[in-house]
Formats: C-alpha cells, sequence, structure tokens
C-alpha cells in the first residue's frame, strides 16, 4: 500500500472536540468541532467520520491518528499521543515559522508556551491555581447574562464601561457576575467585565515575550480577550488562524513528525 | 561451531548472545546459580546504544558436566579466575579446541598456555563498551575499532581464520592478526592510567578531569608505562604527547566509573595484578622501575583487604539479624487482649498505599518487621504501668527521651500513615469540627480526626491497638511553628505536660549565639522531664543513644549519596519508605544495623548498575514535602516515562549530621537548630543547588503543600531565583500532604506529564506515550 500522506488529529477537551484532517503539505483538508456532552468517546465517535467526511478521505487513507487533550483516552482509534501544550505549540509554529510564545487559552487551565526557532516546546507555565475555568467561565457568565456565549463579545463590544469581575475564582467571579445585575449594571458592561477578567486571568501567568500567538476556542470565538490582553501588557498578542484548531492540527503535524516523514512547510529554522 | 562461553558477565555475555543470535550453538557456564536461573528463564536482554532492547535466549548451565566437546571455548571471567575457570572447562576441550581470552589486563594467555597446548590458545582483544544494567542486561556500544584474535603462538591457521570468520558472521566485526600484543599493551596504558585512580577516589572520570592534581599523577603514572612499552617495543600511539589520548579516554567515560571502581566497591577483588601489576613485572624484566605502578598495586591490594573485611562484618550482621528475627518471631504474637482504646483499622482506599518498587529490595521486607517490632513494643509500653511514653517531633530531641528511658512515638510518622491510605477524607472534616480552618496543616486534621473517629493505620499495618496514650509531649520547632499547635492539641485531650524546643528560625549559620540559646532550652526540658519522671538523665546512656544516632544519620545519609550513581539504585519513593527508621528509631542499634544492611544492599545495586527505574532517562529532584495519597500514581507516572526521581529534600532531612556522643547536648541543639527547613533562604538555595549538582539532576520539581507553608519553600519565588542560577527546568505542582480536595491531581498529572514530554522531546523522542 503507497505511503498515506493525510492525518488526522482529535484534541478532546473539556468544552468541544475538535477533529483536524491534513495533508504531507500542511494543508487543512477538512476539520470537525462538536461540543462536549456526557461522555466524551461518543462526541469522539460522533466528530471523527465528520471531518473525513469534510475532509473526503476514508479512513483507511489515513497514515495515523493522534489524541491530544484532556480526555485523549478517549479516542479509541488513536495510534499515538501527544500532551496538548506541544500539540498547540506545532499547530501555532504551522503557521508562523519563528520563536514565539504561545498562549493557549481553551475551556480551562491557560497556558503560556515557549516555541523555539525549530518549533519545539521548550517551556510551560500555567497559572498556580485551582483548574482555572476561563472559556467555561465565559459560557456559564452567558448563561447568567441570559445570551448566548456566541453573542457574549458583540454584547461586550457595545461598551466602552466595563465593571470590575473579579479572577481569582470562577465561583467567586459568578458571584459577582450576580450581584451586579442585582444593582442593575448593565449587561453590556458585565460581559465586558468577564472579558476583562479572562484577561486578568491569563495576563497572572506571567511575562509574556514577543511575539506572541494565541491559540485555542476562546481566541475564536472572544478576541476581544486579546485585545484586552494586549492593551494591559503592551504585548503584540495576535490569534493563529483558526485557532480553535490549533492542538487538533498541531496533533496530525505530529503523526508526520513522530515518523519523521518531512512536511513540505516544516523544518526550517527561521 | 560448539561455543563454551565460561562467565555469563558483560562480555562473554555479548559475545555469546551474538553467537547464539548468529545460530551458533552457545552454552554459557556460569557459577552464580541465581543469574544462571534467571538467564535460563527471561534470556539476556541486550540494547546498543540507546536503541531497542533485543531479548537473546540463552543456554546457561553451572558446570560442563554432560556437554560434548567444544570447538571454542571463550574466557570472560575476572583474571584472578581464569586458572580455575580454565581447569573446570578441560573435559569440554579436545585436542582441536581453541581457547580465547579477551579479557583485560596481561597474564591470562600466558596462564593458559599453562594449562593447554599453547597451539591452541587465543588471544583477544574488544573495544566495545559494555555495561551490566541488570542481572540479565546488557547495554553496549560497539567498538571503534574491530575485535582482534591472534594465535599465542603467532601462527594463524585455516581453523583461526574459521573463528574469524564465524564472529564475523554473527554480527562481530572480528579481524584476526599475527600478534596483538602492541595492541594490548596500548589498551593496557589506558586502564593502568584510570582504573586504580578512579577505583581509589571513588572519583567518575568526569571527576578525574577537573582535578589537576590527579591529573599530574595520571600523567606521571603514564610516562612510566610508556617507557617500559617503549623499552619492550610496542609502538607509542601520539609518541608527542601520549597522555592525550588517555584524556581522550576520560572524556568518553564521562560520569562513568571504571570495572575496577565497581569491584572495589562491591568488595570484590579487582583485576590490579594484570593491569598495573603486568607493568611492573614487565619493567622488572626489563631491568626499569615502576614506583608508580607498584605503589598503586598495593594501595588496591590494602582497599580490596579492607572492604573484604567489611563485607564479612556485614555477613556476620546479616547472620545475628536473621537470628534474632527468628526469636521474635517466635515469641511474639499479636496481642489479643482488648480494652476500652482499641481502635478500628484504616485501610488504603482504591489508588492509595505505598508504591511497590518495579525492582523490588532485598531488604525491604526486613523493614516491615523492624518496624512493626517497633510499634509492639510501643503497644506493650502502653500496657505496662512501669513504662512511659512520650510523644514527639520527627527532628525532635528523640535521644533524650530514649535516654530517660522513655518509649517514643510520632504523630506525623502515623499522619503519614493515614495520608498514605488515601483516607484522609474521612478524617479532616472531623478535625474541622473542633474549630481547625480547611487549610490548617492537613496531617495534623488527618490525624486528630482519625484519633476523634476512633481509627488507625496501626490497627490494620502492625496489629497493635492505636497510637499509645502520651505521658508527655515533646516537639521542636526547626520544623516549622504548625507542629505547636498538633502537639498543644493532644496536651490538652490528653492533659498532659507540652514541652516544646524553639530554636532561633531562619538560620544562615548556626552560630554560638543560636546553639547556646538553644542549649539552655534543651537542658531546660531535660529539668522538666526529670521533674515529671521523678529521676535523673543519665549521661552515659545519652552519650550512648546519641552514638547510635550519629551512626544512623550517617547511614542514611550515605545511602540518600548512592542516588548520585547513573543511573540510579534508588528513587524517592524508595526513600519515603526507608525514611522511617532514622526518624522513629534513630537513637537505637536496631535502626544501625537495618541501614547498614540496606546500604550493603544499595552499593551492590550500584556496583552491579541496577537502576531503580530500567532504562533511566532523566532526574528530578523533589522539592517539598510528598503528596501521600497520590504516591502510587506518581510512581508510576515516573517509571513508565523512565524518569528517577534521584533527590529530594524531605528525605535529606534525616541525614543530620554531626550529633556527636562526646557532647551530646550541644552538638543536638546545634544539629537539630541547623536542619533544612531552620534556614535562611539563601542557605537553603545554596544548598539546593548543590544537590542539584551532585545530584545530576535535570530537572527540579517544586511541591508547594497547600497546607504546609514551612516545608514548602517556592512560595517566595525561590523556583525563579535557582532557575536563574542554574538554568535547570523546574515545574510548580500545587498540591498538598494529605488533602485531595484542596487541589486537582488530574491537573498534577498533567502539568508533570507536559515536564516530562517538553524534555523527551528536546532530546529527541520519536514517540510519546499516553496518559496512565
Amino acid at each position: 500500500m503507497a505511503e498515506s500522506k493525510i492525518s488526522v488529529g482529535i484534541d478532546v477537551g473539556t468544552e468541544c472536540i475538535k477533529v483536524a484532517v491534513i495533508n504531507d503539505q500542511g494543508v487543512l483538508l477538512g476539520s470537525s468541532i462538536v461540543a462536549r456532552r456526557g461522555y466524551f468517546q461518543d462526541r469522539v465517535s460522533e466528530a471523527f467520520p465528520v471531518a473525513l467526511e469534510d475532509a473526503q478521505v476514508g479512513a483507511e487513507d489515513l497514515l495515523g491518528i493522534c489524541a491530544t487533550g484532556f480526555a485523549e483516552n478517549c479516542v479509541p482509534m488513536a495510534t499515538t499521543f501527544l500532551g496538548d501544550s506541544a500539540c498547540h505549540a506545532l499547530g501555532a509554529f504551522h503557521h508562523h515559522k519563528q520563536a514565539m510564545c504561545v498562549i493557549d487559552i481553551g475551556g480551562r487551565d491557560p497556558k503560556a508556551i515557549q516555541v523555539d526557532a525549530g518549533g519545539r516546546p521548550t517551556g510551560i507555565q500555567t497559572l498556580r491555581r485551582c483548574a482555572a475555568g476561563i472559556g467555561t467561565f465565559l459560557i456559564f457568565a452567558a448563561r447568567h447574562l441570559d445570551v448566548h456565549p456566541s453573542h457574549l463579545q458583540e454584547m461586550a463590544g457595545r461598551t466602552d464601561e466595563s465593571c470590575e469581575v473579579g479572577s481569582y475564582c470562577s465561583m467567586f467571579s459568578g458571584q459577582d457576575i450576580l450581584e451586579k445585575l442585582r444593582e442593575g449594571v448593565s449587561r453590556e458592561s458585565v460581559a465586558l467585565g468577564c472579558i476583562n477578567s479572562i484577561a486578568d486571568r491569563v495576563i497572572e501567568i506571567g511575562r509574556f515575550t514577543d511575539p506572541v500567538f494565541v491559540t485555542g476556542g476562546v481566541a475564536e470565538y472572544f478576541p476581544g480577550v486579546l485585545t484586552a490582553i494586549a492593551k494591559k501588557t503592551g504585548n503584540r498578542v495576535e490569534a493563529i488562524p483558526q485557532p480553535i484548531l490549533a492542538g487538533a492540527v498541531g496533533a496530525a503535524l505530529w503523526v508526520f513528525q513522530e515518523k519523521s516523514l518531512p512536511l513540505s512547510q516544516q523544518g526550517e529554522n527561521s | 561451531m560448539k561455543i563454551v562461553i565460561v562467565g555469563a558477565g558483560a562480555l562473554g555475555g555479548l559475545v555469546g548472545a551474538q553467537l547464539a543470535t548468529g545460530g551458533e550453538d552457545v552454552t554459557f557456564i556460569e557459577i552464580n546459580e541465581a543469574r544462571t536461573r534467571l538467564l535460563n528463564q527471561t534470556g539476556l536482554f541486550v540494547a546498543e546504544g540507546n536503541k531497542g532492547e533485543t531479548c537473546v535466549p540463552v543456554k546457561v548451565v553451572t558446570s560442563v558436566e554432560g556437554l560434548p566437546v567444544a570447538d571454542l571455548v571463550f574466557i570472560s571471567v575476572k583474571t584472578y579466575q581464569t586458572e580455575p575457570a580454565l581447569r573446570a572447562c578441560l573435559p569440554v576441550i579436545g585436542p582441536d579446541t581453541f581457547v580465547l581470552s579477551m579479557q583485560n589486563g596481561i597474564g591470562n594467555t600466558e596462564i593458559m598456555a599453562g594449562i593447554v597446548d599453547p597451539h591452541q590458545v587465543l588471544s583477544g582483544i574488544t573495544y566495545h563498551s559494555i555495561q551490566h544494567v541488570g542481572p540479565n542486561r546488557i547495554r553496549y556500544r560497539p567498538g571503534i575499532k574491530p575485535i582482534q584474535i591472534a594465535p599465542y603462538d603467532g601462527k594463524i591457521t585455516p581453523e583461526i581464520l574459521a573463528v574469524g570468520e564465524v564472529f564475523r558472521n554473527s554480527g562481530l566485526n572480528t579481524e584476526v592478526a599475527e600478534q596483538i600484543d602492541d595492541v594490548i599493551w596500548q589498551k593496557l596504558l589506558h586502564n593502568a592510567v584510570v582504573n586504580p585512580v578512579s577505583a581509589l577516589t571513588g572519583l567518575t572520570c568526569r571527576e578525574l578531569l577537573d582535578d589537576p592534581h590527579l591529573q599530574s599523577f595520571m600523567r606521571d603514572l603514564c610516562l612510566e608505562i610508556i617507557a617500559v612499552m617503549k623499552a619492550r617495543g610496542v609502538p607509542i600511539v601520539e609518541e608527542d604527547d601520549p597522555y592525550a589520548p588517555v584524556v581522550n579516554s576520560q572524556k568518553a567515560l564521562g560520569k562513568n566509573r571504571p570495572s575496577m571502581w565497581q569491584d572495589l566497591a562491591r568488595s570484590y577483588r579487582t583485576e590490579v595484578d594484570a593491569i598495573n601489576g603486568a607493568v611492573v613485572r614487565e619493567a622488572e624484566k626489563l631491568g626499569l622501575d615502576a614506583p608508580h605502578n607498584r605503589g598503586l598495586v598495593n594501595f588496591i591490594h590494602s582497599r580490596e583487604n579492607v572492604s573484604f573485611l567489611r563485607k564479612q562484618e556485614v555477613a556476620a550482621t546479616l547472620r545475628a539479624a536473621a537470628q534474632s528475627a527468628d526469636e521474635n518471631g517466635a515469641q511474639e504474637a499479636p496481642p489479643q487482649r482488648r480494652s476500652a482504646q482499641a481502635l478500628r483499622p484504616i485501610r488504603p482506599a482504591p489508588g492509595g498505599g505505598m508504591p511497590h518498587s518495579r525492582v523490588p529490595l532485598e531488604t525491604a521486607p526486613r523493614l516491615k518487621k523492624l518496624i512493626t517490632g517497633y510499634y509492639r513494643d510501643l503497644q506493650k509500653a502502653s500496657d505496662d504501668p512501669a513504662r512511659q511514653v512520650a510523644w514527639c517531633s520527627g527532628t525532635g530531641p528523640v535521644e533524650i527521651l530514649r535516654a530517660m528511658g522513655l518509649a517514643v512515638y510520632f504523630p506525623e510518622n502515623h499522619a503519614a500513615l493515614i495520608g498514605a491510605s488515601r483516607q484522609s477524607g474521612l478524617y479532616i472534616p472531623r478535625a474541622l469540627q473542633e474549630g481547625f480552618s480547611q487549610f490548617a496543616n492537613s496531617a495534623m486534621a488527618s490525624d486528630i480526626g482519625a484519633m476523634l473517629k476512633g481509627d488507625s493505620p496501626l490497627v490494620s499495618v502492625h496489629h497493635i491497638e492505636g497510637p499509645p496514650p502520651p505521658d508527655v509531649l515533646t516537639y521542636n520547632t526547626n520544623y516549622g511553628s504548625e507542629l505547636i499547635r498538633w502537639f498543644e492539641y493532644y496536651g490538652r485531650h490528653f492533659d498532659k505536660p507540652v514541652l516544646g524546643l524553639h530554636p532561633s528560625t531562619s538560620l544562615h549559620e548556626v552560630g554560638d549565639l543560636e546553639i547556646g540559646a538553644a542549649t539552655l532550652q534543651m537542658l531546660k526540658m531535660v529539668e522538666n522531664l526529670e521533674k515529671q519522671f521523678d529521676r535523673k538523665l543519665d549521661y552515659d546512656k545519652l552519650a550512648d543513644v546519641v552514638r547510635q544516632s550519629n551512626k544512623c544519620t550517617r547511614l542514611w545519609g550515605e545511602i540518600l549519596a548512592l542516588c548520585r550513581q547513573v543511573p540510579s539504585p534508588l528513587t524517592f519513593f524508595d526513600t519515603l519508605i526507608h525514611l522511617a527508621p532514622s526518624i522513629i528509631m534513630r537513637g537505637t542499634p536496631e535502626a544501625v544495623e537495618y541501614y547498614t544492611l540496606l546500604k550493603a544492599e544499595v552499593q551492590d545495586r550500584v556496583a552491579n548498575g541496577v537502576a531503580a527505574v530500567p532504562g533511566e532517562r532523566f532526574r528530578f529532584y523533589w522539592e517539598g514535602p510528598p503528596i501521600w495519597p497520590a504516591l502510587r500514581p506518581l510512581a508510576d507516572l515516573f517509571l513508565n516515562h523512565r524518569v528517577a526521581v534521584v533527590g529530594s529534600t524531605y528525605c535529606s532531612i534525616a541525614a543530620m549530621p554531626g550529633i556527636d556522643p562526646k557532647n551530646p547536648i550541644e552538638s543536638m541543639a546545634a544539629v537539630y537548630s541547623g536542619i533544612f527547613h531552620n534556614r535562611s533562604d539563601a542557605w537553603k538555595e545554596d544548598t539546593l543547588v548543590n544537590a542539584f549538582n551532585d545530584y545530576g539532576v535535570d530537572g527540579v520539581i517544586y511541591h508547594e503543600g497547600r497546607t504546609t507553608p514551612s516545608q514548602s519553600n517556592v512560595r517566595y519565588g525561590l523556583e525563579v531565583r535557582l532557575g536563574r542560577r542554574t538554568g535547570l527546568k523546574a515545574l510548580v505542582l500545587e498540591g498538598d500532604t494529605h488533602d485531595l480536595r484542596l487541589f486537582s491531581m488530574n491537573q498534577v498529572m498533567q502539568k508533570l506529564r507536559d515536564f516530562i514530554e517538553i524534555q523527551e522531546l528536546a532530546a529527541g523522542a520519536g514517540q510519546s506515550k499516553a496518559n496512565g
């Protein structure tokens, strides 16, 4: 059988499952994103064929499947695994071939990942706190504000006046939201306050060195968080293209890298 | 070809395995019965460099009885065993059998030619670098030059060429030469210069290179040997600077120590007579003098004798210990009496319990007996109205208590058992009802909660009724001031006196002022104890106890230091288990005996290159307290990723040097005031930097215990400062010693896995392993 040139990465996060199908040129052939409800494995079984169909390939065409993320062990079809920090590093490096600081802001557990000029992660910093709901917090804040999570950013964008929402703990911050609503503060202000609260939290990880590239679902759905981070830190902060897929793309890239197969866009130190 | 390999060590193992894989009929003769059984069972695992292992099935016997005549007998025993080994093989040596030696040094083939027909003797030399990494595992790097075989009598025959062919067909790059005297001498030069110096100093080759005095001596030694070689007519490699190639071999050996060191450490005879001894003999023949070499031969033999005597002493101790254990076992039945104080057992929850070593220590079952004996005695003391019990903190003045004839119990050890059982969640809430905050020391809360609920792990683990009630409680705040509340709670509960030592804290140096104050505090404590128990402290008895304490802490320190070896013979998860006697039995002869045995076994591991983590790839240091309820998953994670946690602050506490029987109180005051936790941040930093270097670590794990501020040194930026000083990769884990509710174990495991993965990727790992 001819050497397959297609791989799949499956990033099983806490909020959603992301699947990316790429070829050996590093081109994204197809993808799928499925919200996580109930058992991880069931959602993985849903998302996988959808991505294959999107890419117009069959499972038999694949060189390998790499699983990553919180529930990577719920991917029975995986042929290999890689930690999600390393996957996000690969996914970001795929778009920007340079040494960088990657910030992964997903459902929970934001991380800063230093990546060297060769695309290898050299250090990871996380928050010194409990599991830190980030995207999860925003989804749950949206519920308090009676708005669909995908509209929260828009709501926040309608005002310049932010209100104070704490960033110590999701439960405490949730309390803050309720108190503000009780006082009659506008939902727009509260929404902006939540966006800023996430930014504050991420900044607690430590100092970031430019260039800073952001991956993860929050960059995709709540871009205001990135603007807030940039404003507060003075860093140049940019989301990579399709940031929510970074982990899955990185995982798919690993399938090739692990077998030391060259990717025509890879391996150039700049 | 029918081949008999005598000695299934590193060299014989490799050659035999290759020949067997090549299809030859290979039989190993090995006198060690245990190794014979193991090899027959599992085969021999051979790995080339960092490539994967292959398992070669091997046939091993302990004698040649019943074997047919061989075509080739390969002698790969120690040079001093050549003669008996060859004689034992005579039944399988026929007129056409070749006898080949590739041993170290010079003199083997002469010995062989005196026993069989010289025409049958072949000498050989190999440049392979072979290591024993376990009783049935070897790892090797092929030599830069091929194996060379030469006939003793200098006449190459077609049959000898055929032997070379057989070797080549089995993947051993081999040449047949008329003589290999020259290359043997050239190889001997390196062995003769490096081996004895490393063996006598205990230094690795890298350390030898860093020592200008030793380099100067080694250069002189080298030139002495060169003179002999020149006189003999051996061509000299790099005539202008003949020591230069020897420097290169030291660089190549790096962190390793040559086999002569391993032999001495293991209390075995060395091969010095065939190496430096050969130089001395050759010099004599040529009318030259070789004083350096002669001196070294004498030095090495002297150390061989000392080790041998110590080995006999250890063997005698082992026999005595076995005898007394048998006697105790016969007399001790678990106490049957049920009193109103009998507590309920605490058994481990799923996932709890102490981790099982993948490479179990033979000494480990003795530990269980030792500690059970200690707790049974506490039960006896509790039941005996003529005896009294003191509760003491782990780094408290146990020596004084023992000298006063008190039986001593340690709540911290009890709390560790509860933590390891993973059942703290049942007890901490009960303690909170007493008014403790959720963030008060969780070891204390677990212990107090269990007491209030009437449960104890001592019931299930050591079959006693529970902690013996105290007559007095003593503590030292050198380990942190949280202890004060713990002991005072119990003082109130049992209505018994609590005596505390409060030495000056955060000390950079332990000066006269601090020692003076601590001494006065101790004397005051002695006074209070004398009053309470209406007897005087016997200072002679105190000196005895302090003497035992000194030996105990010294031995423990030596055992920990053995983990500097690469690969490490023990990990943090082993030392956590074996730490106990140094805390709860410090000052007793039994603890000293136990550590003597343990040390001997660990030294043996070191000498044989046995790794606690098979395939050790990375070495970490653990700063901060352990996470008791998660030891098993943590140990497994590290094992699976081939990470050895080789050093820790927690286990090093008990290696307190300096307690002096000639000056008990004052030395105790100094030593106890000087423990790690009682020191300044700057002192701690320097000590940690030294520890990182000594243990050759690749990364540091800092555990910040939620409820243990005084043990969690990382709270105030330590990791950043040490990172700047050392450039070592570090990871901060937020956890706790006991309370699983206060942090996310999933996050801890994920972070560890990420941290390890970065290093694996940097080291060029092609494959990663899944979680768990």
